[in-house]
């Protein structure tokens, strides 16, 4: 009995860390930025196909696929930002709207480019680690180490590095950040840049475990936004902290309640936290 | 020459109204003369399309409160329509008003919360909520939504095509009139005033609180009549009337037609719900280039169709200053 409740608790650990990467590019954009981006949803899926692309239908191996893909949706991010986003980044409704429109448009892309078929990426690594209670595969453990690295990298970059200190800047004051000299378009062009390319490094590490498909992109959209708002807007341990408990209570919701409430109670979860704090558990108050 | 186009200048608000009444002519009489039921078909829906577009605009183009689930209060109560005449077989004017009504406690359970938060915090609340609604109608209470087979059955008020094609039109020219005035009257003045500057509202003495739940209410009771009536003339309620798509359509319909004023949504529902209609010769490629068009509008005309009378207007007004030197 609590054996299981480990084991599922792991699991969903390990999940939750790869939900955490995905909500994080979120975080960045809306922190550095201030705009909804919906189409980090839609990078999600480039990054799959990508990944899927270069791994399967070049029959590159994994590591480098990962990271073609991360790059190539960086690009794509950074142009995007440059020719779609920055004419109107003021207007917040209007970003919205764009995004997401801009997200059918490359759902749209993908769907003929690579067919409406359900794809997989077979496993990059077999066999199992023994774990309380049953066994993990060790693809998951190794995916959620990846995950914990990059997330690691991201917290240096943001303390330590010149582009770091600058995206910190400009989410404190943009007005601020531009009279001291910082290159506010750059920086946030870089920002989104960057949240697109967490968001594709997510789906590159999650398509070997889940199905690939054009509209895949909406369901971790819709937890990311969940998990930003739940762990307090910008904040870099909340989002993780969010993402890990999300996985948690998504596993346990399917082992002990039913499969089909599974996707529901992160949501009820947001509204509940929601109504007691309106910044969310990590949030500052304004 | 200059006589003529000062007759223009003054013509414009005659203009409004000989506009409206041609509108309504033609849209009396086109039953009579089109044979297909398709079209009409199309028009209903273009109707009901056009109270939930304006529905939304009064909370978020008007008040400001970003809104990403609209499709939550339009699904609630055709659900609860569909659910309480088919399975609790209540007489389809006692469902109605359990929908409208549910869209209501809805427009309440979400606006009290939501009073609190601001921008993408209250954008993506308010879509977790339309997200929970959608996921039980999907698959966690399947067994009473029936899901994507929905919930068949549903009585109507009247029979036939074009008797719903009137009712629907005399429904929507009444919601978007009623909508419509109380977007013109100080109240909509007080509306606007939070969409610009909340804390400046608060300080000129107004509780801007009762006024942001009094257009959550209005919002959540319209795109309930919308729900209700789709239910009782499509005599079927899927899971179409609560996804993510229709809640999206509420704001591109308004952003095509000119968000903030309440008759832009309703012209930019009534053409894109055609255009759309219309776009299936385009098979596959339908999403793809309707989607483009928005960004297209987004990016070069933001402030929609009816911005460009304004833009036309000012130029005129430009013309005939220059005469006049």
């Amino acid at each position: 009995m609590i054996e299981t409740l480990l084991s599922l608790t792991i699991n969903g650990v390990l999940i939750g860390g790869l939900y955490a990467l995905a909500a994080l590019g979120l975080t960045i954009v809306l922190g550095v930025m201030r705009v909804i981006n919906v189409s980090h949803g839609a990078f999600y899926t480039l990054g799959a196909y990508f990944t899927f692309l270069f791994s399967i239908m070049l029959g590159m191996n994994y590591i480098t696929s990962f990271l073609l893909s991360a790059l190539i949706v960086f690009a794509i991010g950074v142009v995007y930002e440059r020719i779609l986003i920055k004419p109107i980044r003021k207007e917040e409704l209007n970003v919205l709207i764009l995004t997401f429109a801009g997200a059918f448009v490359i759902e749209e892309i993908v769907k003929f480019t690579f067919g409406p078929r359900y794809r997989n990426i077979p496993p990059y690594l077999s066999g199992t680690v023994d774990i309380p209670g049953g066994s993990v595969d060790i693809q998951r453990v190794l995916s959620f180490a990846i995950a914990i690295g990059i997330v690691a990298m991201l917290f240096i970059i943001l303390k330590f590095t010149k582009i770091g200190k600058a995206m910190r800047m400009v989410a404190e004051d943009e007005e601020v950040a531009g009279t001291l000299g910082i290159n506010v378009d750059r920086v946030q062009m870089f920002s989104f840049g960057f949240g697109a390319m967490l968001a594709a490094s997510a789906a590159a590490l999650l398509s070997p475990i889940y199905l690939l498909y054009p509209s895949m992109g909406w369901d971790p959209l819709l937890k990311a936004f969940a998990i930003v708002i739940f762990g307090g807007m910008g904040s870099i341990p909340g989002t993780v902290f969010t993402g890990i408990i999300f996985g948690v209570a998504e596993v346990l919701t399917g082992y002990y309640i039913s499969p089909t409430w599974k996707t529901v109670v992160p949501f009820l979860l947001l509204i509940l936290i929601i109504s007691i704090k309106p910044t969310g558990l990590f949030g500052e108050e304004e | 020459m200059r006589m003529e186009k000062t007759k223009v200048s003054a013509g414009i608000l005659e203009k409004k109204y000989a506009a409206l009444i041609a509108f309504g002519i033609i849209a009396a009489i086109i039953p009579l003369i089109t044979p297909s039921i398709y079209i009409i078909h199309v028009l209903i829906l273009a109707h009901i399309f056009v109270i939930y577009a304006a529905s939304w605009d009064i909370l978020t183009g008007y008040t400001g409160q970003l809104n990403l689930g609209h499709a939550m209060f339009f699904g609630l109560s055709a659900y609860v329509v569909a659910i309480t005449n088919t399975m609790l077989n209540l007489p389809l004017l006692l469902s109605t008003i359990a929908g409208v009504f549910s869209a209501f406690l809805l427009s309440l359970l979400v606006g009290v919360p939501c009073l609190r938060l601001r921008g993408p915090y209250l954008a993506i609340t308010t879509f977790s909520f339309s997200w929970i609604l959608f996921l039980l109608a999907s698959s966690a209470m399947i067994w009473l939504s029936g899901g994507e087979e929905g919930v068949r059955g549903v009585k109507t008020f009247v029979v036939g095509s074009v008797p719903n094609y009137y009712l629907s039109l005399v429904l929507m020219i009444l919601s978007v009139y009623l909508l419509y005035r109380i977007a013109s009257s100080e109240t909509g003045l007080i509306l606007k005033a939070i969409k610009e500057d909340e804390d400046a509202a608060m300080a000129c003495g107004i509780d801007t609180t009762r006024y942001k739940l009094l257009a959550f209410i209005l919002s959540g009771i319209f795109a309930g009549i919308a729900g209700a009536f789709y239910a009782q003339y499509m005599r079927i309620v899927t899971v179409d009337v609560v996804t993510l798509e229709l809640s999206a359509s509420a704001i591109t319909f308004s952003l095509i037609g000119g968000i903030g004023t309440i008759v832009g949504p309703a012209i930019g529902a009534y053409m894109l719900t055609i255009l759309f209609e219309g776009f299936s010769w385009l098979a596959d490629y339908r999403i793809l280039i309707y989607n483009l068009i928005i960004v297209a509008f987004v990016l070069f005309l933001p402030g929609g169709l009816i911005s460009l009378k304004e833009k036309v207007n000012k130029k005129r007004k430009m013309v005939i200053g220059n005469d006049r030197k």
